[in-house]
């Protein structure tokens, strides 16, 4: 997929692989960008 | 002072077990009114995070508590600011942080947040509200990991501040959030008038969509159904919202029906929960008596708290009593004569939680001397 088809939760997928590699697990990652996104929508 | 830890969490847990205590349990509230307490500023923090540990402790230099409701200022306008939302920003005097309403969903929009409620909010809501997530992937990509590192960053020094506060004796009340569904809506999604005009005109759509946002709910509130038991504190919180706003029978079947799926488990194996009413709740302490014995809470606003002691007092527990007005404007032997009666009044079998009757954020909310010496009081009652 070119940069410019991708959308915000390709950005969260790059975000789960370079910025949050130390987490435990793959929930761990994708819990902390749940709790993040209910956060910021605000 | 000189409480050790143990002894301050067992005198909550007593309190949460209705048995009558060597003194009642004094729970602080303190969040962005303790930074300009010691000195500092919020706007400060945003630059150089770990001022809020030195900010944040040094209140406790001279309060006196059994517990403190959170471990730091939850919130913060920098990570806002790095995607380029308006949403949260300091105050001009950079000592609290304020928030400005923007609803970006519409009405006709449930249909696509119950289809989709991951893809909906991250690819279509977040982008309307934050500017510097509506560039291209690289850009996108830039502005949401500098928002995820200074998450990162203020977590580490949260955990420090926790650690420090222990060290000090003085543990953190709230454990994990327990946030039910529909607040989500209210607070993020559809705000005060959008939810109360969809309440009445596409009800069903409202808790549909409940049904699929309890994923931001369970990651909220963490919960792993392969824990056996929960310890008995910390505590899972809950800050309610939408509640005050809306009918019983409405509360009964959007919030409270979430908030069960959401507890049960916790209550089940061991854990306790506490919600802050953020009002009196008078209208809805006859559905909320259905909670399991000495194990979930319900900070009242003062003029709620005797009929909510008559209703919930011999189950749960109530925690509230000063309002910050009187902590404020009145004479120190005034506030030392209602802390006493509360304690009569609701903590003489246990069951109670001394507290004020909300968070403490700007510097004026109340007279450090006045807090200081109730605290203190309640503690050697």
């Amino acid at each position: 997929m070119e940069n410019k088809d991708k959308k915000m939760t390709d950005v969260y997928k790059e975000i789960m692989e370079k910025d949050l590699k130390d987490f435990p697990s793959e929930k761990a990652k994708m819990d902390f960008l749940l709790k993040l996104t209910r956060l910021l929508i605000w | 002072m000189g409480d050790t830890l143990n002894e301050r969490v067992q005198r909550i847990i007593d309190a949460y077990d209705h048995k009558k205590p060597d003194h009642t349990p004094a729970l602080a509230m303190v969040g962005t009114w303790a930074i300009a307490n010691a000195g500092g500023t919020v706007k400060e923090m945003e630059e150089n995070p770990i001022l809020e540990k030195e900010y944040y402790l040094k209140t406790f230099d001279t309060l006196y508590c059994d517990a403190v409701m959170t471990g730091g200022i939850v919130n913060d306008a920098k990570s806002f600011e790095l995607i380029g939302s308006g949403a949260a920003f300091a105050s001009n005097d950079g000592t609290s942080i304020q928030h400005k309403e923007n609803i970006v969903m519409g009405d006709d929009e449930y249909p696509k947040l119950i289809a989709e409620p991951y893809e909906f909010v991250v690819n279509e809501i977040l982008p309307r509200k934050a500017e510097k997530l509506r560039g291209d992937f690289a850009d996108n990509y830039e502005a949401m990991s500098a928002c995820v590192q200074h998450r990162l960053k203020k977590a580490e020094v949260q955990k420090k501040l926790v650690k420090e506060l222990r060290d000090r004796d003085i543990p953190v009340f709230n454990g994990a959030v327990l946030s039910p569904p529909l607040d989500m809506i209210f607070d993020f999604l559809r705000g005060f008038r959008g939810l109360a005009v969809d309440l009445r005109r596409r009800p069903e759509l409202v808790e549909e969509a409940c049904d699929k946002l309890m994923m931001y709910s369970e990651a909220m509130l963490g919960y792993d159904p392969t824990v056996e038991s929960y310890p008995a504190f910390p505590i899972f919180g809950t800050m309610a919202h939408s509640p005050n706003f809306i009918r019983p029978k409405q509360f009964e079947q959007l919030w409270w029906k979430y908030y069960l799926k959401l507890a049960k488990p916790i209550w089940e194996k061991g854990g306790r929960t506490c919600i802050y009413c953020e009002g009196t709740w008078t209208d809805k302490l006859d559905i909320i008596q259905d909670v399991p014995k000495n194990q979930a809470a319900f900070h009242i606003a003062p003029d709620g708290m005797y009929q909510a002691k008559e209703k919930l007092g011999d189950n749960s527990v109530i925690v509230g009593g000063m309002a910050m007005n009187e902590l404020r404007f009145k004479s120190k032997e005034e506030c030392l004569d209602l802390a006493k009666k509360y304690i009569e009044d609701f903590g003489a079998d246990g069951g109670y939680i001394f507290t004020i009757d909300r968070e403490l954020v700007c510097p004026n909310d109340v007279n450090t001397e006045n807090l200081e010496a109730v605290y203190e009081f309640v503690h050697n009652y």
